[in-house]
C-alpha cells in the first residue's frame, strides 16, 4: 500500500476553465493508494510548491502526482520541490491535464472525466516508481574546437582563459577563416584583419591552446566528458618546427598559376604556399595535387632552396588521438556560387560578374589588387556597379528558402567602400527588403543611401548579359513599376549563405542533427541555442545558420560558458532515465541478436562477454553505456527477448498506467 | 548509345501542326521515318487547352489534356510526343499535377535522346552560326521542369554534337509576344524585334526554334519588324526538325521550307557540307 499525494493545478484558467479541478481532486482522493489530494490555483508558484512539500512531510507521502501541465514544462520544478522535502525526485510524476486535456477540449464534463483517467493512470504508474539516482560520470577537462574562423578562435580563447585546455583544429593551413579574408566590417568599417589577427596571435601563443591546422576530424567515440577523437593531420611536407617562415620556397616555386582559395580565385598562389601573409601558423604547406615533385618526382626546387632543411617530400598523413570532454563545432558556412542556381545571372560566363566574397578581396588592402577596385576582365576601375541582394536566398525554387541574414549589411558596406574608393562611381543595389536589424545597422544603411548616394531599387533582376564590353542588367523597380535596364561595368552578387559541403558528413561523425538546409540543429532554438541534442557537443557561429561577426562572437562566448559549466565539476550528473538490462531470476536472457545495436541512434549499446566459472566465454550480450544513452527507448521496443528496460518508464510502469487509465 | 527498344510514340499534333505549322509537321514526319520512330496519332484527339482554356477555366483545361492522355492509354502507349511547345507545356503541367506516369517529350528532348542514331545517319552539317531559340514554353515553370529554365542548352548541345556552331546569347527564353501576334502585333514587333536584334548582334546567321507560335512571330512578322528597325536584317528561321532533317539527308525541296515567309537564300544549300564520320 503506497501513500501517494495528488495535486491538481488550475493553471489560472488554463485548466480550470474546462476541467472541474475540485471534482478531480475529490475523486482522486477516493483512489486506492492515494493518501491526500488537493487542488490549487497555481501549483507551480511558491505557495503551491510549499503545499506539496508540507503534504509530503505531514502525510509521509512516498509518491507525488501533480496534475497540471506537460512534464516538459514543469517536471523539473516539481521534482525539485519533492527533493527539498526529502522525497526521491523520481517518485514524482506529472499528469498532463493541460496540453493533453483542457487545451484541446470544450466539453467540461467530458474533459473532467478525461482528466480523471489521466490522473488514475499516473497514480497507477507512480505506485510502481522506484527511487532513481543521477548517474555520475568523470569528465576530461579538455575541449576540442573544430574550425578556426572567428567563432572557433573566440571559443578557444574564452575556454582557455577560464583555465581549461583546448585543441583547436582547422582544415586549412591557417586559422582565420572567412573573417581573415574580409575587407572592412559593418557597421563601424574597422579593418577585419586589424581586429582578427591579434586574436589569431593570442591563439598561437596561449599556453592552454594546442593549435592543429591542416587537420580534419577522423572519428569520434565516447560520450559527454569522455570523448575519444581521432584527428587526421594532413601531410604538410614542411616541418613546422624547422621552418622559419622565411617564404623563399613560395617565391621560387615554379608552379605559379593555381587559383588562390584565399583570394577567391582572383589571385594566384604557388604549389608551396601560406594562404596569406598574416597566416597563423606562418608556415607553408605543399599542395600535393599541384606540386610537380610530388606528382612526377621532378623539380625539388623548394628543398634545394630551403636553408634549414624543412622540406620533407616523404611526409605522410598522421592520425593523432586525443581525449576531450567537450566538442565545439565552429565550422562556419560557405557562400554559394550563383552558377549553381541562377544561370541567367551569367556568373562564370562573364568575368565581371563576381560574388560578394570576391568583392571583399578586391576591396581588401591585402587583396590581389591591393585594395583598388578593378574589374577582373580588363583591370578597369568600374564607373558603375550593380549589387544584387538575395542571389539565391529567400527563393524556395532555388532550394534556399531562408534569409542569409548578413547580405543586406555587407552589400550596404560594399556600396559604401566602392564610393569611398571611386568618388564619381555609381552604385545600384537591387533588393527585396532591407533587413538591417542590429545595433547601429539601420543607421549604417541610411548613411550609405544619404551620404554615399547608393541607389536602392526594390525588385529582382531577370537577367544579366554582356554587350559591347558592359554588362546589361535587366530588372524591375517594383516601387515605380518601371522596367530597369542598367549598363554596368561590374555586377556583385550577394549569394546565398549555405551550409558547408561536408556539414552532413561531420554531423554523422559527431552524431548531431542537422536541418533541411544542412545547418546544425540547436537543442532548442531559443532556450538552448548553442547546445546540440548530443550532450557535450556545442555549436558556435554560422554552422547553425548564417550569422554576422557580433552574433558569432556572442555564440562563441555562450559556448565557452557552457563548456566551463561542464568542466566545473569533477563528476557529471546525468538524468537516470536510461535503458538497462533486466534479469529474470538472475539469468541474463539476452540472446545476443544485437537488434538493439542497430536501433540505437546514439551508439550506446556495447557488447559484453559473459564468462562461466572456468573463465570460458559463455555468450556475447548487449550492455547499455549509461553515459551515451539518451533514454529514447528504441532498444527496449526492438528487444525480442524483452531483456531491456527503460528506467522511469519500465514495462511494469507502462502496463500499470494503461490498466489504470481503463477503469476506476 | 543508339536507342534500340523503339516503342511507338503517341503523336499529338495539336491545332497548329494541322494548319499554320504544316511545314513543321512535314519535317517531323519525314525525320521520324528516317529515324524509324513510329508515330501513332492519338485517335480522336482534342484541343490541349492552351492559350484560352487554361486562362479561363483550369478544370476544363486540365480535363481536355486528361481526355487526350486517356486516349493515348487506350492505344496502349505510354509516351506522348507533342511537337508544339504550347501543347507540350500543357501536357507536362497536367501530368505533373495529376501525378500521371505518362511520359511527355518535346522535339528537343527527342533529338537529344536519339542523337547517337542521328550521328550515324548524318550526311550534312550546316556551316552557319545558329541561334537556338526556345521561347517560354519548353522549359518553364521551374517547379515542374526541374531543369535550367533560364538558360537551357539542350538544342545547343545536340547541334554541337552534330558538328554545328551555335551562338551563346541571353535572349533564348525571352518572350516573343506569343498570341499578341493577333490582338496587338505592335507588342510582338517590339519583343521579337529585340530577340532578332540580339541574335544578329552576336553573329547569328540563322535561328532555330521548336515552337510554331514563336515561328510565326519570328518568321511571319519579321518583315514588319525590319521595316521598323533599320538595324535588323532578314534572317531565316528554321524548325529544329527541318535542320536535322536536312542533315540526315532529306532533300530540301521535300520539306516545306519554301512556305516560310523569310526565304532561305539561294545559296542556302551550299552552306551545308558533307559530314565525315
Amino acid at each position: 500500500m503506497s501513500r501517494i499525494g495528488v495535486f491538481v493545478c488550475h493553471c489560472g484558467e488554463n485548466i480550470g476553465r474546462t476541467v472541474d479541478c475540485g471534482k478531480v481532486a475529490l475523486e482522486s482522493g477516493k483512489l486506492q493508494n492515494v493518501a491526500i489530494s488537493i487542488d490549487y490555483k497555481y501549483m507551480c508558484s511558491s505557495p503551491g510548491q510549499e503545499l506539496i512539500k508540507n503534504s509530503i512531510r505531514e502525510h509521509g507521502l512516498d509518491g507525488v502526482v501533480v496534475a497540471a501541465c506537460s512534464p516538459r514544462m514543469h517536471e523539473k520544478t516539481f521534482r525539485g520541490a519533492c527533493a527539498q522535502a526529502a522525497l526521491n525526485p523520481y517518485l514524482c510524476e506529472m499528469a498532463n491535464i493541460r496540453e493533453h486535456c483542457s487545451w484541446v477540449h470544450d466539453d467540461k464534463e467530458a474533459a473532467t472525466a478525461k482528466a480523471m483517467d489521466i490522473v488514475r493512470s499516473l497514480v497507477a504508474k507512480t505506485v510502481r516508481n522506484e527511487k532513481l539516482f543521477p548517474i555520475k560520470i568523470p569528465v576530461t577537462k579538455r575541449a576540442l574546437v573544430i574550425g578556426g574562423g572567428v567563432g572557433g578562435i573566440q571559443t578557444a580563447l574564452d575556454i582557455a582563459n577560464s583555465g581549461h585546455e583546448v585543441i583547436l583544429i582547422d582544415k586549412s593551413p591557417s586559422i582565420g577563416g572567412r573573417m581573415a579574408a574580409l575587407s572592412e566590417t559593418f557597421p563601424t568599417l574597422d579593418c577585419s584583419q586589424c581586429i582578427l589577427t591579434p586574436k589569431m596571435v593570442d591563439v598561437a601563443q596561449h599556453s592552454k591552446i594546442k593549435l592543429v591546422t591542416y587537420a580534419e576530424l577522423e572519428s569520434v567515440e565516447g560520450f559527454v566528458g569522455n570523448f575519444k577523437v581521432k584527428i587526421r593531420q594532413k601531410a604538410r611536407y614542411v616541418d613546422p618546427i624547422k621552418c622559419t617562415g622565411c617564404g623563399l620556397c613560395s617565391q621560387k616555386c615554379p608552379v605559379k598559376n593555381i587559383a588562390s582559395e584565399f583570394d577567391e580565385g582572383l589571385g594566384m598562389r604557388r604549389a608551396i604556399y601560406t594562404p596569406f601573409p598574416q597566416a597563423i601558423p606562418n608556415r607553408p604547406v605543399i599542395d600535393k595535387n599541384n606540386c610537380t615533385k610530388l606528382k612526377t618526382g621532378k623539380c625539388g626546387v623548394c628543398q634545394k632552396i630551403c636553408q634549414v632543411g624543412a622540406i620533407n617530400y616523404e611526409d605522410k598523413d598522421q592520425i593523432v588521438e586525443y581525449e576531450v570532454g567537450a566538442i565545439v563545432v565552429a565550422t562556419g558556412l560557405r557562400a554559394l556560387e550563383t552558377r549553381e542556381i541562377y544561370p541567367e545571372y551569367g556568373q562564370g560566363r562573364h568575368k565581371d560578374i563576381i560574388t560578394a566574397m570576391q568583392f571583399e578581396r578586391l576591396a581588401s588592402a591585402s587583396g590581389p589588387t591591393l585594395g583598388v577596385i578593378k574589374r577582373p576582365s580588363d583591370g578597369k576601375v568600374p564607373e558603375k556597379i550593380v549589387f544584387i541582394q538575395c542571389a539565391g536566398s529567400r527563393d524556395s525554387n532555388a532550394g534556399y528558402p531562408y534569409c542569409s541574414k548578413i547580405c543586406c549589411m555587407y552589400t550596404a558596406k560594399h556600396a559604401m567602400l566602392y564610393k569611398h574608393k571611386v568618388h564619381d562611381g555609381k552604385a545600384f543595389v537591387f533588393y527585396m527588403d532591407i533587413r538591417a536589424c542590429g545595433k547601429n545597422y539601420e543607421e549604417f544603411v541610411r548613411r550609405g543611401i544619404e551620404e554615399d548616394e547608393t541607389s536602392y531599387l526594390r525588385g529582382r533582376v531577370a537577367k544579366i548579359y554582356e554587350e559591347n564590353g558592359q554588362l546589361v542588367v535587366n530588372g524591375i523597380d517594383t516601387l515605380s513599376g518601371e522596367k530597369m535596364s542598367i549598363k554596368a561595368d561590374m555586377v556583385v552578387l550577394a549569394t546565398a549563405m549555405s551550409a558547408q559541403l561536408e556539414s552532413v558528413h561531420l554531423a554523422q561523425l559527431l552524431g548531431i542533427s542537422y536541418d533541411q538546409n544542412n545547418f546544425y540543429s540547436e537543442l532548442h532554438p531559443k532556450l538552448n541555442p548553442v547546445d546540440t541534442a548530443t550532450a557535450g557537443i556545442f555549436l558556435a557561429g554560422s554552422c547553425a545558420g548564417p550569422r554576422d561577426i557580433p552574433d558569432t562572437v556572442a555564440s562563441a562566448g555562450a559556448v565557452a560558458a557552457k563548456v566551463g559549466g561542464l568542466f566545473s565539476k569533477e563528476l557529471l550528473e546525468r538524468e537516470p532515465i536510461v535503458a538497462c538490462t533486466k534479469s529474470f531470476s538472475n539469468m541474463n536472457t539476452c540472446s545476443g541478436c544485437f537488434s538493439c545495436l542497430q536501433a540505437c541512434p546514439y551508439g550506446a549499446i556495447e557488447q559484453e562477454i559473459i564468462v562461466d566459472k572456468k573463465q570460458q566465454q559463455k555468450k556475447m550480450v548487449a550492455k547499455v553505456n549509461q553515459g551515451l544513452c539518451q533514454g529514447c527507448g528504441s532498444c527496449v521496443s526492438i528487444c525480442r527477448a524483452g531483456c531491456l528496460d527503460l528506467k522511469g518508464f519500465s514495462d511494469e510502469q507502462m502496463y500499470e498506467s494503461i490498466i489504470g487509465m481503463g477503469g476506476s | 548509345m543508339v536507342v534500340k527498344d523503339k516503342k511507338a510514340l503517341a503523336y499529338f499534333p495539336g491545332c497548329s501542326l494541322h494548319s499554320t505549322a504544316n511545314d513543321f509537321s512535314k519535317s517531323i514526319k519525314l525525320l521520324m521515318e528516317i529515324l524509324e520512330i513510329e508515330l501513332k496519332e492519338i485517335e480522336d484527339w482534342c484541343c490541349c487547352g492552351a492559350s484560352s482554356a487554361h486562362r479561363i477555366n483550369q478544370h476544363l483545361a486540365n480535363g481536355l489534356v486528361k481526355l487526350n492522355i486517356d486516349q493515348c492509354k487506350k492505344m496502349g502507349l505510354d509516351t506522348i510526343f507533342a511537337p508544339c511547345a504550347a501543347c507540350f507545356n500543357r501536357f507536362k503541367v497536367v501530368v505533373s499535377e495529376l501525378g500521371d506516369t505518362t511520359k511527355i517529350v518535346s522535339l528537343p528532348d527527342l533529338i537529344s535522346k536519339h542523337l547517337e542514331e542521328i550521328k550515324i545517319k548524318q550526311k550534312l552539317k550546316l556551316n552557319m552560326k545558329i541561334a537556338c531559340y526556345y521561347g517560354c514554353l519548353l522549359n518553364k515553370p521551374h517547379s515542374i521542369f526541374k531543369q535550367d529554365c533560364e538558360n537551357p542548352m539542350t538544342m545547343e548541345q545536340s547541334l554541337t554534337e552534330l558538328g554545328m556552331e551555335s551562338i551563346e546569347w541571353p535572349f533564348k527564353t525571352e518572350c516573343c509576344g506569343a498570341s499578341f501576334s493577333l490582338s496587338n502585333p505592335e507588342v510582338v514587333y517590339q519583343l521579337t524585334g529585340e530577340i532578332l536584334r540580339k541574335a544578329q548582334q552576336r553573329g547569328a546567321e540563322i535561328i532555330v526554334t521548336s515552337c510554331p507560335l514563336c515561328h510565326v512571330n519570328l518568321d511571319m512578322r519579321q518583315k514588319e519588324i525590319i521595316k521598323r528597325n533599320n538595324d535588323i536584317t532578314e534572317i531565316p528561321v528554321l524548325y529544329l526538325s527541318e535542320l536535322i532533317a536536312i542533315c540526315v539527308g532529306i532533300p530540301i525541296d521535300k520539306l516545306k521550307i519554301d512556305a516560310h515567309f523569310i526565304q532561305v537564300s539561294k545559296t542556302f544549300e551550299e552552306k551545308f557540307t558533307v559530314c565525315h564520320g
